[in-house]
């Protein structure tokens, strides 16, 4: 084996998916929770992926394969909805700035459409450059936590 | 955890930037006054919980990808097996 492998063996992290079976990543690919996702409190590292082109993405629990989450980001999606991420929000995910933050927020799946949502009150902040993540829970009443799709014409 | 009783009017300092103060009580129900920083988000303990559930909710099966057909025009894609 020759040092370079060597290097990259180190590097690549192996992670059961739900949707692309087993995949290797690097190290910098993936994100790390530095206050957890709530209610899930010992998971701490996670892959974002995407199956589509869209709006839409995957959160996988490098820990736990079973742990694994639709996400959506708002902004892309058409919806515009006013989080106030503050001065701390940005340097506890060792951010530059609010532009150096990917949103998502946690999608509810459903067999049946009408039941489908998203919660707009807890999005997950993601810095772009460190890979740092956090779920906020936002003090505004007008954010519901069940954000009903079907309904996004009225937004 | 740290119980201690205050009386109306008086105050609780928490980490220097957070003052609480009882402002009246009610029958089974108490009225708070918080000072905090600007940055210091204030919730409701129920909120958490709520969230804490509706993250449990969320955890996707298998089949989560069926349920995407026709949202944002997406067309359902058939696990990759490796």
């Amino acid at each position: 084996m020759t040092a370079m492998t060597k290097e990259l063996t180190a590097a690549t992290i192996r992670v059961k998916t739900l949707h692309k079976g087993e995949v290797e990543v690097t190290e910098d690919q993936l994100i790390t929770f530095v206050t957890p996702l709530l209610g899930f409190e010992a998971l701490k590292r996670f892959l974002i992926y995407q199956t589509n082109t869209g709006p839409l993405y995957w959160l996988q629990s490098v820990e736990d394969e079973k742990a694994a989450f639709c996400l959506l980001a708002p902004f892309s999606a058409g919806l515009d909805p006013d989080l106030e991420i503050t001065p701390a929000d940005v340097i506890d995910i060792s951010a530059g700035g609010s532009g150096d933050i990917d949103v998502y927020t946690v999608m509810v799946l459903d067999k049946d459409p009408a039941q489908i949502r998203t919660n707009l009150r807890a999005p997950i902040l993601v810095g772009r450059t460190s890979g740092k993540a956090k779920q906020v829970v936002l003090d505004d009443q007008r954010l519901p936590i069940r954000f009903f799709l079907k309904d996004m014409r009225a937004v | 955890m740290l119980v201690l009783a205050r009386r109306v009017n008086e105050r609780i300092v928490v980490g220097g930037g957070i003052v609480v103060t009882v402002l009246e009580i009610g029958k089974g129900q108490v009225r708070l006054g918080i000072e905090a920083p600007r940055d210091c988000r204030i919730l409701r303990g129920e909120l958490i919980v709520a969230v804490q559930d509706e993250n449990r909710a969320a955890v996707a099966g298998a089949d989560a990808a069926d349920a995407l057909s026709g949202l944002f025009k997406i067309a359902p894609t058939a696990p990759e097996r490796t």
